[in-house]
């Protein structure tokens, strides 16, 4: 497949994935949990399969085609954090600034959401090929290693939000320690 | 830090991405070092203490009950799987009757065995519409049918050495595809003076019809001044005992949970605040009030409000 049938395969997918997840929200209980929970899972998804290519190229040299995904994958991740925040602005708190904060102060785990999030947005910002000239293409690649503490964030708000130890944010925070182990050996 | 394009040599971005990398792993240490060092009753906060300043009628009359269908498709009942679809969508598996709940205990005189049809025979069916607030800082208002607990207990013949309550769920693999999630029953309880205010029930219906699987059937706690996790489910025994029970979720987490569990929006969870709730089936969020809106009611039971260990 061309290259931008692929990429649009892959929008088209993941459009897909967001309607059925608002969709299985609406029809369930509590529209608010449900939609906030799920886009904020699927971003991490997304981005720990956005660290995946790296790797699988390595392994699998053929593979490169498939590296214009990356940039389809990341700016879908950023999508779906995106519906997380807002959900939890509009629907959770319909805008009640005051009553954000107060959830907000001393609570490491929304501390931990926030600035995941901030440097999502600065990552999302310079997906293009302006950002990638601004400093010249070895500091938009600096740029994007903000990725790693970004995900590791984004993970421990994760591993925060439960009740219990539970194996999936377990699983996903194992499958980012590897994945961080083989960049730190095999990075270029 | 401003870096010239040309300056930069891959040997430095090589450098600077193991340091994020670093920066990656180092941050998944901040849960785990807010966990070791994060205290387990942390102090009270006695300025931020509301006043009861609730109009109880007013807000008995201004309750509005949440819709049959999202009460049981919305649930916390981990013997049947963790998240709050599940209940409603295991497969009915529960066999609620027969089904007989054991009462005795060192402080009861007078053990029994009673069926749910014993129980409905000898005291009058009461109908509540009672807030219910979750410790996860979510709301519903429901409309139960049940039995005091109060008489419950009094038909035992409660002595002196009946300081606590002690409740019991079923425990049974066969009838709960996540029966051992705790390693053991589902422990509840309440001091005598909780259980045998009248604001304290033993719910065997919700707006007229009996409880479903999810919703605990065939009989249930409910104590509407406390945190959700309080209402013991499916229950197969109640006993009259001199120790303070310890409870379930207070033997998991009991940095989060405790043995009142008495709401109040001054005592944040310890991962957020209990100022606010969303009420299920609306959008955006609502004061929460002090013992969940019943203060008038139940304070007297608390000798000291500005207690933190009665409100986790
Ligand atoms: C402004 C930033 C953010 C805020 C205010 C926020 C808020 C929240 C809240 C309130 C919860 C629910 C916790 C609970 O169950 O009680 C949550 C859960 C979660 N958030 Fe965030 N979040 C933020 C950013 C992020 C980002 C950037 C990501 C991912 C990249 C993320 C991923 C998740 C995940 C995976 C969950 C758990 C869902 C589950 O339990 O299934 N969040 N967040």
């Amino acid at each position: 497949m061309p290259q931008a049938a692929l990429r649009l395969a892959l929008h088209l997918a993941l459009l897909v994935v967001l309607v059925w997840m608002v969709q299985e929200a609406v029809a369930g209980a509590d529209l608010v949990t449900e939609l906030r929970d799920a886009s904020g899972r699927w971003s991490l998804y997304l981005l720990l399969l956005s660290l995946c290519f790296t790797p699988v190229t390595r392994l699998r040299p053929a593979w490169r085609v498939y590296i214009p995904l990356r940039r389809v994958t990341g700016l879908w991740a950023f999508a779906f954090a995106c519906v997380h925040v807002l959900v939890w602005i509009s629907l959770e708190f319909a805008f009640d600034w005051r009553g954000m904060w107060q959830e907000i102060v001393g609570n490491l785990f929304i501390w931990l959401g926030i600035i995941s999030f901030a440097l999502l947005k600065v990552l999302a910002a310079s997906s293009n090929r302006k950002a990638q000239r601004w400093r010249g293409y070895q500091y938009w690649r600096f740029i994007h290693t903000l990725i790693y503490p970004a995900l590791g964030m984004a993970l421990g708000h994760y591993f925060m939000a439960q009740k219990l130890p539970e194996w999936q944010p377990m699983l996903l925070i194992s499958v980012f320690i590897v994945l961080l182990v083989w960049r730190w050996r095999y990075a270029d | 830090m401003r870096i010239k394009s040309s300056e930069i040599t891959p040997e430095q971005v090589f450098r600077q991405r193991r340091r994020m990398i670093a920066l990656g792993i180092g941050s998944l240490a901040i849960p785990a070092v807010h966990y070791a060092f994060a205290a387990d009753n942390s102090a009270a906060d006695v300025s931020a203490m509301p006043q009861a300043s609730i109009d109880q009628d007013n807000q008995a009359t201004g309750l509005t009950p949440t819709k049959l269908d999202i009460i049981n498709s919305y649930n916390n009942y981990y013997e049947f799987g963790f998240s709050k679809t599940a209940p409603s969508e295991a497969p009915k598996t529960l066999i609620t009757s027969p089904w007989s709940v054991q009462i005795g205990g060192e402080g009861a005189d007078n053990p029994g065995t009673y069926d749910i049809a014993d129980i409905h025979g000898e005291h009058d069916i009461e109908n509540h519409i009672y807030r219910f607030r979750c410790v996860e800082a979510w709301s519903m208002v429901i409309p139960w049918n049940g039995v005091a607990l109060a008489k419950v207990i009094q038909a035992a013949k409660p002595n002196s050495s009946a300081k606590y309550v002690r409740f019991e769920t079923l425990h049974d693999e066969q009838q709960m595809p996540n029966a051992n999630w705790a390693g053991g029953p589902y422990i509840e309880g309440l001091t005598m003076a909780e259980a045998m205010h009248p604001l304290s029930l033993l719910a065997t219906g919700i707006y007229d019809q009996p409880l479903e699987q999810q919703t605990g059937a065939p009989i249930r706690l409910v104590v509407p001044w406390k945190y959700g996790f309080k209402y013991a489910k499916s229950i197969v025994r109640i006993d009259l005992v001199e120790e303070m029970p310890r409870n379930t979720w207070w033997r998991q987490n009991p940095r989060e949970y405790g043995f009142y569990a008495n709401v109040n929006p001054a005592f944040d969870h310890p991962r957020w605040s209990q100022a606010t709730e969303r009420v299920i089936g609306k959008f955006g969020r609502q004061d929460t009030l002090l013992f969940n809106g019943y203060a008038d009611e139940v304070a007297h039971l608390y000798p000291d409000l500005h207690d933190r260990r009665y409100f986790f």
